[in-house]
């Protein structure tokens, strides 16, 4: 055994209050070392250099590296010693920085400490042994979850690269939220303009499936080879006979059912398409709405299609398809704030939400275009918006600010008055969070050139009073109580997570957080990747997010997808858990306790056993090496020590412990 | 007693007659009357070698490793060897299936130690049995009646499972103790350390706690491992610490109490004590008892999101 122990200063990092040549002087008596330095950077080019060129010198087999967290530079020094001719596990790290330098003062303790966890870096690697990594094959499909213009930009992106893609989509149609609004901020362009493009780019891209109406069952599998169950509802239409000629829509006995793409503003039948410009253009039969599942006597659809195309005996269907990478772009939903009593939502018709206002402002919409209030369809002379409604209030459960209502108040309130010139427009906010390309200006130009009146403040109470509504607030600029009359109220609902989002974050391994957002791998360095390899995040799943913020993010996940997609094969990490299958007892323990559900049971032989004439089975758990992170949970739980992990064996922690420990002896 | 004693050999006839089951485990006469062992029973005329009395204290579950592997077996079991059943069925060591458990309801079992400290001449016994909450003696000078807080063993004197929670067929009704005994924890803190290092002493390391348990089936256990070298197999205090603290460890939320390590220990160490004490903190924190058949995963292997915390626990 030939161990180089490398000491390094980090500067002054580890230099200032350790001295690093006592610990490379002491480290060239410990068991195994046959050389040991010290040097200022070792991460530097010259300090990898001095590694290597020490490894050919004196034919070492082993390295300590004393310096920082193995977390920064393991990798580092893993593919320096590779280079250079070893097994790039025979490396270990001593962290004599986070964890001794930058914690202590200047001490001979200090050097002493260092000294000892040199020591012991030097006693686990003597017990390395070499490790390998193994090639995974992958499936070159992506699925992405959610078809609004987060999913379709990266199902576009990822076809576009060369790869199929299926994107699952729960409603009757993709376009999710963004094929609501009516315009867009800053430039005003037309929303559906600028989506459906998209939307019918999507449907006839040869290398992306839309299931529409579908959702993800159940997700098995790991990065590059995802198995996943998807449920095709059964939408009494036939895909392949349907024209799309709506006449079906127009037929159909049942007219009052609540849209929920016109957010309840407008009424939509039993049979329906989304909107006009769906995607895919084929309707579905709303089963708790028509009367045919509701014991009544219709048919009606069926005798008009004219291909028929109507068949109410289909049922769903649960496929099950095998992808190699997940994009999620789920998208929100918007809070639903009734329980605010206060502000008189669903109470008095004229308080509404600003998605519902969207929809009123739509040429599309449930108005044609034409702004009037739901009570009594007056034309209204004054509007106030409302902002931060839910948003940036713990006591209502969202302590984060929804990021976009800022700039759609001061949308829609421009908007209402290049229609109705003569609109008098009131904007109570508490900061206006104008923090994007070209968004400062856009309000701007709101308050100058279009007279809005902000105020700041929160309101406080919303009341009728004749057929208008007032809105009594303080402007804490002034600090004073204001009270406004006006016809109708928007109000800025907050963002949220979709009420299901849990389910399916704990379907495809993504943590989130205390309101169950999805959380990204990294803050800052892995913003779309998640703690599952292959599922990547797109949109407003992760946290509120504006269409730009959406559509990069969405890009970004795609070229993850097409990044893995660019290999044949992908290297499983070696430092990972693995089963001695003769003595594994089968108890199912690492099963239970695993994180990642990289572990199962299988019947194998029983070596102990089986003879040559009877051969007998028993049952142990298997690593998936492709889903196992090397957490090491497994390793810990298992009583018959079969489960061990790649790298950190109990014997290399037990030679730390016993150096440790005869060093503790030797100083008393 | 005696009627429940025809009651299960009539069970484990019919099982053995049906060939259900090639093989019933149960308790035979021993040696001496206030002594039983386990038997084996296959030829339904030796079913009548089946014993039910209050010295029927094995703890049986622990042969079903082995025996129940490739075949149905009966078993006849108290409420507690029930709970190793449950507890060898949910780890995956015994399938339901192949156990026919003949359930009984138990107000306790002897412990012959307690009795002879005690005035009952051991040698002199012809029979004992239970009457209310007292041990009818019965030897050749005549009856006498040792009060249960005497004859009980520890965890019986405790123990709130009288009657089968899970069986095939159940034998005899759960006999109720009438008033709670107590027993006693070992003391805390730095009284603990003490009281261990002398308890583990005295360990010869012969393992014979580790046989007797259903909950040790590991095929290779941890300290008989050359590679990693956990624990040495020399004699001393210091091994002798490491191996009983990692099978207490192995045993939080699996050993269900019997104290079958206790009373087969030849030098006296309380092994059972390091167990119970874990089970009252997973009791505490986590409400999990051992053997509980409602139970769907083993207590380290279920997560609450509730789950207390704890390394924030404030004791």
């Amino acid at each position: 055994m030939r161990i180089g122990v490398f000491v390094c200063w980090c500067g002054s990092n580890i230099a200032k209050t350790v001295d690093v040549e006592a610990v490379a002087e002491a480290a060239r008596s410990f068991p195994g070392v046959v050389y040991a330095t010290d040097y200022k950077y070792m991460c530097s080019e010259p300090g990898q250099n001095m590694v290597a060129e020490a490894i050919k010198e004196h034919n070492l087999d082993r390295v300590v590296i004393a310096s920082c967290s193995p977390r920064l530079h393991e990798p580092t020094f893993q593919r320096c010693i590779g280079a250079a001719g070893l097994n790039p596990y025979m490396v270990e790290m001593a962290n004599i920085r986070e964890q001794c330098a930058w914690v202590h003062e200047r001490t001979p303790e200090t050097t002493e400490k260092a000294i000892e966890l040199t020591r012991m870096a030097v006693a686990k690697v003597a017990k390395n042994v070499p490790l390998f990594q193994n090639d995974i094959g992958i499936t070159k499909r992506a699925l992405v979850i959610g078809g609004g213009v987060a999913g379709i930009q990266a199902a576009l992106d990822i076809a576009d690269a060369g790869h199929p893609v299926v994107l699952v989509e729960r409603t009757p149609s993709i376009g999710g939220r963004m094929a609501q609004y009516d315009k867009t901020f800053p430039t005003l362009d037309c929303a559906a303009c600028i989506l459906t493009p998209k939307m019918v780019d999507c449907a006839s891209h040869p290398l992306i499936d839309i299931w529409a109406y579908s959702e993800v069952e159940e997700v098995n599998g790991f990065v590059g080879n995802f198995d996943v169950k998807i449920r095709k509802k059964a939408t009494c239409v036939d895909p392949k006979l349907c024209t799309g000629c709506g006449l079906c829509l127009e037929k159909c006995i049942v007219k009052n059912v609540p849209s929920e793409f016109d957010e309840g503003m407008g009424l939509r039948r039993a049979i329906y398409r989304p909107f006009p410009q769906a995607v895919p253009n084929k309707p579905v039969i709303d089963r708790e709405h028509c009367r045919i599942f509701n014991g009544g006597k219709c048919g009606v659809c069926q005798k008009v299609c004219p291909t028929g195309a109507i068949n109410y005996e289909t049922v769903d269907e649960v496929v099950e398809e095998k992808f190699g990478a997940i994009v999620v772009a789920t998208g929100f939903e918007l809070w639903d704030h009734s329980a605010m009593g206060n502000y008189g939502y669903g109470k008095y018709p004229d308080v509404i939400s600003a998605i519902q206002f969207e929809r009123i402002m739509n040429a599309s919409g449930p108005t044609d275009g034409h702004i009037t209030r739901p009570s009594d369809g007056k034309v209204p002379k004054s509007i106030a918006f409302i902002s931060c409604v839910g948003s940036r209030d713990e006591e209502h459960g969202h302590a984060y600010c929804s990021k976009v209502c800022c700039m759609y108040n001061a949308k829609q309130a421009l908007l209402v008055k290049d229609k109705l010139h003569d609109v008098e427009t009131h904007v109570f906010y508490m900061d206006i969070r104008a923090n994007g390309k070209g968004y400062e200006e856009f309000v701007k130009r709101t308050i100058e050139e279009y007279g809005a009146n902000y105020i700041r403040g929160r309101v406080s109470k919303i009341y009728p009073d004749g057929d208008q509504l007032v809105v009594k607030g303080a402007d804490t600029l002034l600090g004073r109580q204001v009270e406004v009359r006006v016809d109708l109220v928007v109000l800025a609902t907050a963002m949220q997570p979709q009420r299901d989002a849990k389910d399916l974050a704990r379907k495809l391994g993504i943590s989130t957080d205390e309101y169950n957002w999805f959380s990204e791998a990294h803050p800052k360095l892995k913003p779309v990747e998640v703690l599952t390899d292959g599922v990547y995040l797109a949109g407003a799943c992760q946290y509120p997010k504006d269409i730009p913020d959406t559509v990069a993010q969405a890009s970004g996940a795609a070229s993850k997808a097409i990044g893995l997609f660019s290999k044949d094969h992908i290297k499983s990490e070696p430092m990972i858990a693995s089963i001695y299958e003769d003595t594994c007892i089968g108890c199912g323990l690492c099963v239970d306790v695993c994180p990642f559900t990289a572990i199962e049971l299988v019947e194998v032989v029983d070596k102990e056993r089986s003879t040559r004439d009877n051969q007998v089975m028993k049952t142990v758990a298997r690593v998936n090496e492709g889903i196992c992170k090397g957490c090491g949970t497994c390793s810990a739980a298992c009583r018959s020590l079969s489960a061990r992990l790649r790298g950190f064996e109990g014997s290399g922690i037990l030679a730390q412990i016993d150096a440790l420990a005869d060093m503790v002896k030797a100083k008393k | 007693m005696a009627e429940i004693q025809d009651k299960i050999r009539e069970e484990a006839k019919k099982a053995l007659e049906s060939g259900e089951v090639g093989v019933v485990i149960g308790w035979g006469a021993g040696s001496v009357p206030f002594k039983t062992t386990p038997v084996f029973i296959d030829k339904p005329q030796d079913a009548d070698k089946l014993v039910w009395n209050p010295a029927c204290t094995n703890n049986l579950a622990v042969y079903l490793t082995r025996w129940a592997r490739d075949g149905k077996v009966g078993i006849v079991a108290k409420p507690c060897d029930i709970r190793s059943i449950v507890t060898l069925i949910r780890e995956k060591q015994v399938k339901r299936e192949n156990v026919f458990i003949i359930g009984l309801g138990c107000g306790g079992v002897v412990d012959t130690g307690l009795m002879e400290a005690g005035d009952v001449r051991m040698r002199e016994i012809t029979s004992l049995q239970w009457d209310g909450d007292d041990l009818m003696v019965t030897t050749e000078a005549g009856a006498v009646k040792v009060p249960a807080a005497q004859a009980l063993r520890e965890q019986c004197k405790v123990c709130h499972d009288r009657s089968p929670a899970i069986s095939d067929v159940s034998v005899g009704d759960a006999v109720a103790p009438s008033e709670d005994l107590k027993i006693e924890i070992p003391g805390l803190s730095e009284d603990r350390q003490k009281y261990w290092q002398e308890q583990f002493a005295k360990c010869i390391r012969c393992y014979a706690c580790r046989q007797v348990c259903p909950a040790c089936y590991c095929e290779t256990c941890f300290c008989d491992r050359i590679e990693p070298k956990w624990t040495a197999k020399k004699a001393t205090t210091d091994e002798a610490w490491m191996f009983h603290a990692t099978r207490a460890m192995h045993l939080v939320g699996r050993c269900i109490g019997c104290g079958e390590c206790e009373r087969v220990c030849p030098v006296g160490i309380p092994a059972v004590e390091l167990a119970r004490e874990l089970n009252a903190v997973a009791k505490e924190r986590y409400d999990f008892e051992p053997g509980d058949p409602e139970a769907e995963k083993p207590l380290l292997g279920a997560y609450k999101e509730n789950d207390v915390d704890p390394a924030h626990h404030s004791e």
